[in-house]
């Protein structure tokens, strides 16, 4: 085993999966990074779908967050709050859509960081860095200049191993909107670190 | 194409560890990253301070100036830090005593091993769990960027609780980065 293995990687087809699961990730690393090339097929009313990342197929109130965020192009400060015994994951986050009028080139990039995640003596804790693109104003209109800046600490409240990630479209998941899930070249990358 | 190599692992067993420290970093590398996760066994208000030390090859305190956006507990808009001069600095992790969670941390630092190019140190880390965001008031996430502008190469990196000691099971991984 490398010290660093590229775990698993895919791409999103004209199917929209509403989400991407990953699973047998193997317990033989000690941390993973995740990289996230993404966007929603949500093509009316909200500018924005939410990301969902969860663990372990838990649906339960068991994650809780803090975030740093500021999604649009006024001057000002950000916003930061904090959710706690939630069912929407670690990575509640904006992606753009395609809404009508915007650019099917959009898509948000996600870097996430899991320290330890096959040990078994802590709850789970992760890193979260988001961009959404440039010319993508959440919520009003999509299209106005401004980029979508959000940082994050989010936490699984489970001691067990991650052995496997569902990264899901809110919108197609929660909401349960018709034919939304992610958009085609949705891209996704996991990582072993020894 | 760059490879990433585990230089080292520390995991803390027991209750009586105050520190990390990976000294005699090997100099063959371009990059360093620590990535893990930290507890300390008891704190205030849930979270704990925790230092960063570095030192050059030669053992030499570094001089870091750098600055931080902060996030903490009950306050409603983000902050940000700046500070000229400071031996080390002071990040904050969950206290065992009254959260349950940890903190994740990643650390990563460009161009360590060169003598001629000053040092960046990016570091991000927070407090999760339950209890701290009931309690509205342990929480805590920083993003540093410091730096230490004497080229010096970097050769120890000593993590540090300031409060008590460290929670077993508490872990940080050292990777060299080839260039």
């Amino acid at each position: 085993m490398a010290d660093y293995e590229v775990i698993a990687s895919g791409s999103v087809d004209a199917s929209a999966p509403v989400t991407i699961n990953i699973t047998s990730i193997p317990g033989t690393f000690k941390h993973l990074l995740f990289s996230l090339n993404s966007a929603s097929t949500l093509s009316s009313g909200s500018y924005s779908d939410l990301l969902i990342m969860r663990f372990n197929g838990d649906t339960g109130s068991n994650y809780n967050r803090a975030r740093q965020y500021k999604y649009d192009s006024a001057s000002g400060a950000g916003t930061q709050d904090r959710g706690e015994d939630s069912s929407m994951g670690v990575a509640f986050t904006r992606i753009p859509t395609r809404h009508s009028g915007q650019s099917t080139k959009s898509f948000a990039h996600t870097n996430i960081c899991i320290p330890a995640y096959s040990d078994t003596v802590f709850t789970k804790g992760v890193l979260i860095d988001h961009l959404n693109p440039y010319s993508y104003n959440f919520p009003t209109t999509g299209q106005a200049s401004g980029i979508g800046s959000f940082i994050g600490v989010g936490g699984w409240n489970n001691t067990a191993a991650i052995t496997s990630i569902q990264i899901s479209s809110y919108e197609g998941l929660v909401t349960g909107t018709s034919g939304c899930g992610f958009a085609v070249n949705t891209s996704y990358v996991l990582s072993g670190l020894a | 194409m760059a490879t990433w190599n585990l230089l080292g692992t520390a995991t803390v067993s027991g209750t009586s560890t105050t520190a990390i420290t990976f000294s005699s970093i090997d100099q063959s590398y371009k990059d360093l990253c620590i990535i893990g996760s930290l507890t300390d066994v008891t704190g205030s208000s849930g979270y704990a301070p925790i230092t960063w030390l570095m030192k050059t090859a030669a053992g030499g305190a570094m001089s870091l100036g750098g600055g931080y956006m902060e996030m903490s507990y009950n306050s409603l808009t983000p902050s940000s830090t700046q500070f000229a001069s400071a031996s080390s600095t002071i990040s904050y992790i969950n206290s065992a005593d009254s959260t349950s969670g940890n903190s994740p941390i990643y650390f990563y630092c460009y161009d360590y091993s060169s003598t001629t190019v000053a040092k960046n140190f990016y570091l991000f880390h927070g407090t999760t769990g339950r209890s701290p965001y009931l309690a509205a008031s342990s929480f805590r996430m920083h993003k540093w960027l410091f730096n230490d502008g004497s080229n010096s190469p970097l050769g120890t990196i000593d993590v540090r609780t300031s409060q008590a000691n460290l929670q077993a099971g508490s872990t940080l991984s050292l990777y060299g980065i080839e260039g």
